[in-house]
């Protein structure tokens, strides 16, 4: 269990040099997609790893090792991807986390103060709405038609299954 | 297989307690409250590893592994990560724009929406309102009056993303 475990983990360590170097150096214009595509590529080359490499890694201790190999694997993919989507809270918050940059700016506020409108001025709402609008337009959701934002069916699709979740948890219309 | 079916097994009633609680009651600080549901749902793992059998037992041995420590903290790993994964859908749901501009764009008609009309049934100033509030009650900001200040919590989460941004060369984003 814990060849895969350690594959898993240094997979993800490539992942993470991989997009550190990529966002650095060649500043992807699709950054998240960019993201996914180096993680997707690594799939493949965390079961070569796992194929070529013996059972305990030439180091690890042999009570750890008993685990079949298809659990095994299926287990060190499994750790993979749910590293990868735990950084990938971590990384929307950073680039797209609306509080995160309200913080922002309050803290480069002259005073570290804002008000409500002091913040709308700095970081307005139209840019926010608007960037969200074009990444929606980007994935197919929504078609831009001059100034004008029409939903597709893949949008619909999407606006009735988060509608569900809203209407099922009483969250209200929130946004 | 055995701390993989635990760590399954717990988040059903992780997700079971928080369907029932969600709809029943409601909840002001929704993400907190799931949190501690899955702290608490965190001791069913314990009760499901133990109830469950070996799985040398019943599964062949390309599927088992031994009932050790490592099998147990990799199942309890996965538990916070199907939590993890799950967070982050809900959160979405919750809170987020684009979300609720799809939401917004689907009840519209067929030309769809500028900006403009968008602010109608969406206040942009609602939207702000609403974070300032939630950031206040957290403890990153504190009110005086109109203005918005942060607290020491509030400039360590500012700086530490200013940070990671330009360390990733992610431009003001938001």
């Amino acid at each position: 269990m814990l060849k895969g475990i350690v594959l898993g983990l240094l997979a993800f360590g490539v992942f993470f040099v991989t997009h550190v170097a990529l966002f650095r150096f060649r500043a992807p214009a699709r950054r998240f997609d960019a993201m996914v595509r180096a993680h997707w590529l690594l799939v493949p080359a965390l079961g070569v790893a796992y194929a070529v490499t013996p059972p305990d890694l030439g180091v690890l201790p042999a009570a750890f090792t008993g685990a079949g190999w298809v659990l095994d694997l299926a287990n060190s993919i499994i750790v993979y991807d749910f590293l990868f989507i735990g950084y990938s809270m971590l990384y929307f918050l950073v680039d797209r986390g609306f509080s995160a940059r309200i913080l922002i700016e309050i803290e480069r506020a002259p005073n570290r103060a804002l008000t409500l409108e002091g913040v709308a001025a700095v970081y307005a709402p139209e840019e926010i709405v608007g960037r969200r609008l074009g990444d929606l337009a980007d994935i197919k959701s929504v078609v831009k038609e001059g100034e004008r934002f029409q939903i597709v069916s893949r949008g619909r699709r999407q606006a009735r299954l988060f509608s569900s979740v809203k209407a099922f948890f009483n969250l209200g219309p929130g946004g | 297989m055995r701390g993989l079916m635990a760590a399954m097994g717990s988040f059903a009633v992780f997700f079971a307690a928080h369907a029932v609680l969600y709809r029943v009651v409601t909840i002001r600080r929704k993400l907190l409250v799931m949190f501690g549901l899955w702290v608490a749902s965190g001791l069913s793992y314990v009760a499901i590893f133990r109830l469950l059998p070996a799985d040398e037992t019943y599964l062949p041995a390309l599927l088992a592994a031994p009932a050790d420590m490592v099998t147990l903290l990799n199942g309890a790993f996965v538990y916070w990560c199907l939590f993890a994964a799950y967070y982050q859908f809900f959160n979405m749901a919750d809170n987020s724009v684009g979300v609720r501009c799809l939401i917004e764009l689907s009840r519209a008609p067929a030309t769809g929406l500028g900006l403009e009309e968008l602010k109608r049934p969406y206040s942009f100033e609602t939207m702000i309102g609403r974070r300032l509030d939630r950031l206040v009650e957290a403890g990153y900001l504190e009110r005086t009056g109109t203005y918005y200040r942060c607290t020491g919590k509030g400039r360590v989460a500012a700086t530490l993303v200013r940070r990671l941004k330009a360390a990733l060369n992610l431009g003001p984003g938001g």
